[in-house]
């Protein structure tokens, strides 16, 4: 209660502050190339929160993975099977499966599984990662009920030749190397990335499993990764563009066994993706053409399983005037599964708008419309209404409440459907109602910057579904229907003071996942929250910068998580601290670079995110980035 | 100092007397009575538990393994043998753990080299547990094995004995060990001896022996009868089959008998589970719905309170239940217990 309180102080506390801020910045503020992403994502999201996380901070954290990222610097919860292992997002306290994940405007959900492993996506594959919170089926297509992530590339033009070297060294034998390179001309440019983790990750770990619970060094938990990342932009003619980005992957890791279990297995992931995009920008509108590809090849010990997605899209943005725009497109996907017991190929076709309406200079409404038709078969058709309005504007402060409604879906996996035994061709798509209102300020005073944003969300997801038993081997079926409702706090502040920049960022999520129906009659489960979403997940970061040093200390706490839909066996709450230290520098405008100190986990707390999957303890990280 | 010792000698004296007309009662431990439910734990997630219940006052406790050792027991139950001193959890993730039978401590455990461990039988001061051993590409087990441990806490194993694929149930008969083997097989092993002696042949995928009238039995079973095979006690030879037509007995061979020699299945039908009752007896089905529902999964009989304990797996999401049912067949009441109850045992 009393962290509730704090967040209404820091709202209504700043409320009176006198000062003003544009609203609907996205159309009025010259972008960056970084914000550009991120802003075709936000223009017809009015009444949701589209999030960029923060370049510098991306580059502090190379060499990690993108569940590492997400874990650490923001409040969404992922359940990770131990260190470098699989990592699943749970988004409002969704399933794994009910959020999307596309890199460079590709779906790179796997067609198979119906969800990413987020531990095999590393951070030298993409340059942002924008987090779209919520229900947005209408924008995105299936899996979007709890929200998206979006990974971009960027890719400039008329900057100098830029290499980069980048290297970072670890405990439990963490090596991280990248190398890029990148030029830039008026026309042309491209850029050449290659990178390749390791981590032995021979931690210490404390042995629940066997009398005594002595302490052993983790022997089965090794990942290499390499990767190779080609993006070219070419300006055909002022209004032309052609934008190719390409990502091979490789990453084999030694599945760390759960405590208590002897299994030695391997998993290697490879994937190609592959994306090309033709952008025509008229004057009163923008055409963009889309193809893309993305292969996974995915082998667990001897078993192969193979999935391949080809995309071609295009879509027409028009602008009427200021306060009418609209978005129309089609989507065609081709997807071919080869999996250890079937094989299947399936095409989907998507037809989708968008319609922007700003009717003053304060309000702006969204409305989004989808519909997917699958192998001649219709999937939920997908609406969703949003709105944005600036209430109060002053020079310095603006304040707005936003709201959104929206319908989402999630076409079955092919897994889900197909798999030998136990797949049901009948299944139906799950499908969700979301419901959010919101109040979020800005506070631009000179010296002091200020962010709150407070979300509450409602929503009904059913026909979710499960693999259950069945006489002689387990089957998909609708079953379960949920009940997600809670809050998102976000809060960030900078203040400068001579050459000290302080700045602090709070993320917090109230998760409730309350399953409604029980599962196949399983009375003990109705009214419980749902396995693994803990209710609360609460993540703070201080920093200070002083000229070329920046500082910063971090911790999240999350809740007591359950392992079972009964609520009986519960996990315990854990608080990690991380700190660190980079220093920045620059030799004659012919090289910089930084170098950084982190130390993670600070007070080496024995915990586990997933019940029996150890983590590692105290550890440290040194990493240098040279830039010629 | 000669006072001292005929107060000595008198004490001792008074001590054997007294031992001798009115022996002093080992106070029983908290697990030496009641119900211990054997809940298997979920794939994944190595949450198998042992649950207390006592009959007495319908209360359960749960997590009695974590409770008492203050530490899970990360594996999954696959079976649970107790004898007056220890009690062996052996768990298919590749671990048996050994707890004093009165309270629960645990006192050691069998750790290394174990990859897929069903049941063991103690003899001859060892350990004789068995194991599927890995998979292979096809996802056979061809490396299946007897291990044996010379400590009856556990420890290090001493040697392996190579068995026909996937050794279940064991039983110990005069200086042979016998092991029920999902291909079809009994493997007979004389103790102190590395290898096999001798394969029988039998009808059925075997699971598990049992004792009927001082007879030696086998269970088996395959998709349309349940087999019970009756052994020379001497040659291990089958030396009596009973066929019982029961369709679609439950896949883990779960099954359990009274003391009258009825025995109790679970037969997974197309809409519903059902609990089908045999009699060794007349050799045939007495009851084909003894009593029905869904998710049934364990099996065991309370002769003192002639009582049927069936264990429901709910789906396997969550915790199980388990019913209570009385002779008759009708339900007396419903506990919740841990993940997948397969099994019980009366102390």
């Amino acid at each position: 209660m009393s962290l509730i309180a704090c967040l209404v102080f820091f709202i209504t506390g700043w409320q009176s502050e006198p000062d003003s801020s544009r609203a609907f910045q996205q159309d009025t503020l010259e972008l960056s190339t970084v914000e550009v992403h991120a802003a075709a994502l936000r223009k017809y999201a009015f009444g949701q929160w589209v999030r960029t996380l923060d370049r510098d901070r991306l580059d502090q954290l190379s060499g990690y993975s993108l569940g590492e990222v997400l874990q650490q610097e923001t409040g969404l919860f992922l359940r990770q099977y131990g260190a470098g292992m699989l990592a699943s997002l749970s988004m409002r306290g969704t399933s794994a499966g009910h959020n999307a994940l596309f890199w460079n405007g590709l779906p790179v959900n796997s067609p198979s599984l119906g969800q990413a492993d987020y531990s095999i996506f590393p951070t030298g594959g993409f340059d942002n990662v924008n987090i779209h919170y919520g229900s947005s089926g209408a924008l995105y297509g299936t899996d979007a009920i709890g929200g998206s992530v979006h990974l971009s590339s960027d890719l400039e033009f008329n900057t100098p030749n830029e290499l980069r070297i980048g290297t970072v060294l670890g405990s439990f034998g963490r090596w991280h190397q990248q190398v890029s390179y990148r030029q830039g001309g008026e026309k042309f440019s491209f850029r050449t990335n290659v990178y390749r983790n390791f981590a032995a990750n021979k931690f210490t770990y404390k042995d629940w499993a066997s009398p005594g619970t002595p302490e052993r060094q983790q022997e089965h938990a090794r990942v290499s990764q390499i990767g190779l990342v080609q993006d070219f932009a070419f300006k055909i003619s002022p209004r032309q563009f052609l934008k190719a980005n390409l990502w091979v992957n490789k990453n084999d890791r030694q599945i760390q066994p759960l405590l208590g279990s002897a299994a030695n297995d391997v998993q290697e992931d490879r994937s190609v993706r592959s994306a090309v995009d033709y952008t025509y920008k008229g004057e009163k509108y923008t055409w963009t053409a889309k193809t893309g590809i993305s292969s996974d090849v995915m082998v667990f010990n001897q078993d192969t399983n193979q999935t391949r997605l080809f995309l071609l899209g295009t879509a027409l943005d028009y602008s009427f005037s200021q306060k009418w725009q609209t978005l129309a497109g089609i989507r065609y996907s081709h997807i071919k599964g080869q999996l250890a017991t079937y094989s299947r190929q399936e095409q989907r076709i998507e037809l989708y708008q968008a319609t922007n309406f700003k009717p003053t200079q304060d309000l702006g409404i969204s409305m989004q419309l989808r519909q997917l038709i699958q192998e001649g078969e219709a999937a939920p058709f997908t609406p969703s209404l949003g709105a944005e309005w600036s209430f109060f504007n002053s020079p310095g402060w603006n304040w707005k409440l936003t709201g959104n409604l929206s319908r989402s879906f999630k076409i079955p996996t092919l897994n889900d459907r197909f798999w030998v035994p136990g797949g049901n061709p009948d299944l139906l798509s799950e499908k969700s109602l979301s419901k959010e209102i919101g109040i979020s300020s800005t506070g631009d005073l000179s010296s002091f910057r200020i962010e709150n944003r407070l979300t509450y969300f409602h929503m009904d997801v059913d026909n979710w579904i499960l693999w259950l038993p069945q006489s002689t081997y387990w089957q998909a079926e609708n079953v379960r229907s949920v009940r997600n409702q809670g809050l998102e706090y976000y809060f960030k502040t900078t203040l400068k003071q001579g050459r000290n920049s302080w700045g602090i960022n709070v993320d917090y999520a109230l998760n409730g996942a309350v399953n409604q129906s029980g599962d196949q009659g399983n009375n003990l489960s109705v009214g419980k929250q749902l396995p693994y979403v803990p209710r609360h997940k609460l993540r703070t970061q201080g920093k200070l910068e002083n000229g070329p040093y920046s500082v910063y200390v971090q911790q999240q706490w999350t809740s007591e998580r359950f392992v079972t839909t009964d609520n009986q066996t519960v996990l315990a709450p854990y608080s990690l601290w991380d700190t660190g230290v980079t220093y920045a520098f620059e030799w004659k405008g012919k090289l910089k670079g930084n170098l950084g100190f982190h130390a993670y986990n600070l007070f080496n707390v024995d915990y586990q995110v997933v019940r029996l999957r150890s983590m590692p303890g105290r550890n440290f990280q040194f990493n240098l980035n040279v830039v010629l | 100092m000669k006072k001292m010792k005929l107060a000595c000698k008198l004490f001792l004296l008074a001590l054997l007397v007294s031992c001798g007309t009115d022996p002093v009662e080992i106070p029983q431990g908290a697990y030496e009575n009641g119900v211990l439910i054997i809940n298997e734990g979920a794939f994944g997630a190595n949450d198998g538990e042992v649950y207390h219940f006592d009959k007495n006052t319908a209360e359960v406790e749960a997590n009695v393994f974590e409770n008492i050792n203050t530490r899970p027991f990360a594996g999954l139950l696959q079976d649970l043998i107790s004898y007056e001193d220890y009690t062996y959890l052996v768990a298919n993730t590749g671990k048996v753990e050994v707890v004093q039978s009165s309270d629960f401590m645990s006192v050691g455990a069998v750790t290394n080299d174990l990859v897929n461990s069903r049941s063991m039988v103690r003899a001859d001061g060892k350990l004789f547990i068995s194991d599927w051993g890995p998979y292979d590409a096809t996802w056979s087990n061809t490396e299946s094995f007897v291990a044996v441990v010379e400590d009856l806490t556990g420890g290090e194993i001493a040697y392996k004995i190579p068995t026909p694929s996937r050794p279940e149930g064991l039983a110990f008969i005069g200086d042979r060990i016998l092991v029920a083997c999902q291909l079809g097989t009994i493997a007979v092993i004389e103790i102190g001896e590395d290898e096999v002696e001798k394969t029988i042949t039998v009808e059925g995928t075997p699971f598990f022996f049992f004792d009927y009238e001082g007879n030696k039995y086998l269970y088996a079973n395959d998709s349309e009868k349940i087999y019970l095979h009756k052994l020379n006690s001497a040659t291990f030879e089958v030396v009596e089959t009973l066929e019982f037509s029961v369709s679609n007995s439950i896949y883990n061979g779960n099954f359990t008998i009274n003391n009258n020699g009825e025995l109790f299945v679970i037969s997974n039908q197309a809409t519903e589970d059902v609990v089908v009752k045999l009699s060794i007896t007349s050799g045939s089905v007495v009851d084909e719905d003894f009593y029905s529902g869904s998710n049934f999964y364990g099996l065991g009989y309370d002769d003192n309170t002639q009582t049927l304990y069936i264990g429901e797996h709910n789906g396997w999401q969550g915790n199980g239940t388990v019913l209570r049912v009385n002779s008759q067949g009708v339900l007396i009441d419903e506990v919740s217990v841990g993940r997948g109850p397969s099994g019980f045992y009366f102390p």
